[in-house]
């Protein structure tokens, strides 16, 4: 039965590690940052702020058409849901790795 | 990893596919189906706990679909991903918690590549044996939902028969482990032992051969009344 575990989370590891890879590859093709409306003069200009490094630039999106600024909305949020999915799968993989091969120490 | 978390995975992808009206469409197969016996059938002590990540769907008949979904799309929403394997052209969608396959019952000369099913936009793997689950379809509930799992009796005997074309030993150990359990389920049920004889009447003779050589190792019940039917001529 041991024997059967350690198969079955051999199996699962080799799942899992395809998991984050697809997820990598899916957050690549998302859109980055959040899309932020400033008010200027009483109009309301959209703006896309990016986070780089220790600055955050905003660059202006023009006048998008609705459906386009819904587009980009959405895509910004699956980035985040694949990003906090991803995490989980990272965890999962450790979980997994540490009980499978124990900790391993640098050399 | 967290078993809670896969089921309410799980139960959001079939109520999902309940508002998309394919759940009559498609079967669930493969060891999550030990959990729909688990919550829906009387005296469920034999089915064991142990189910894997992968969530298997069957498409019994997918040249007769009513509906197209754009089933990618609808997973997406859910959080999962493509996962290609080149090789084949066949497409998996992985969640951190969960994997969705796509299998449909291999019938003829058969083919290495995957099959396209253009209605539900997935690409599913054919696989020998389904048929055998295909057949013989019997709809529980689970999480509220009237969802189409194989008869037990059916499962059980498909694992056997597959159990023995395993290359990896752990696999097969698994597989007929799995029906051991079921089947004394089946025994323990004169309806479901009812069955599991019409079944076994309806099968070919190479299946039948395989079984009886299974069920004399593995399930002293099964042997008997392989060899009861034998004797009577069906």
């Amino acid at each position: 039965m041991p024997f059967m575990m350690e198969e079955i989370m051999k199996d699962e590891l080799k799942r899992i590690r395809e998991v984050v890879s697809s997820y990598l590859r899916e957050i690549k093709k998302l859109p980055k940052g959040s899309v932020q409306k400033k008010k200027i003069r009483g109009h309301v200009y959209p703006y896309l702020a990016v986070r780089e490094g220790s600055q955050v630039s905003y660059s202006y999106l023009g006048k998008l058409p609705s459906v386009k600024l819904e587009e980009l909305n959405k895509g910004i949020e699956r980035r985040r849901q694949y990003r906090r999915l991803l995490a989980e799968a990272k965890k999962n993989k450790e979980r997994l790795e540490k009980m499978l091969y124990g900790k391993r120490r640098a050399v | 990893m967290e078993k809670d978390a896969q089921s309410d995975i799980l139960s959001e992808l079939l109520r999902r596919f309940s508002q998309e009206r394919i759940l009559d469409e498609v079967m669930l197969i493969g060891s999550w189906c030990l959990a729909v016996y688990r919550s829906a059938l009387a005296g469920t002590g034999h089915f064991p706990v142990v189910r894997t990540l992968d969530a298997d769907f069957l498409i019994p008949n997918p040249k007769s679909l009513k509906r197209e979904v754009d089933i990618p799309v609808l997973l997406k929403e859910l959080g999962f991903v493509p996962t290609h394997y080149r090789s084949s052209g066949w497409v998996v969608y992985d969640h951190s918690e969960l994997r969705v396959e796509f299998l449909i019952p291999e019938l003829g000369k058969g083919s290495d590549s995957a099959h396209e099913i253009k209605k539900l936009h997935v690409k599913a793997q054919g696989l020998r044996y389904l048929n055998l689950l295909a057949d013989y379809p019997r709809r529980l509930l689970y999480t509220g939902l009237s969802v189409c799992v194989p008869e037990p009796a059916a499962f059980a005997l498909q694992k056997l028969i597959i159990s023995e074309r395993r290359l990896n030993k752990v696999k097969r150990q698994r597989d007929i482990d799995t029906a051991v359990a079921v089947l004394d389920y089946v025994f323990s049920n004169p309806s479901e032992l009812n069955r599991l004889k019409v079944i076994l009447r309806g099968l070919p003779g190479g299946w039948l051969k395989t079984l009886s050589g299974l069920a004399g190792k593995n399930h002293e019940g099964l042997s008997v009344l392989l060899s009861a039917l034998r004797k009577s001529g069906a």
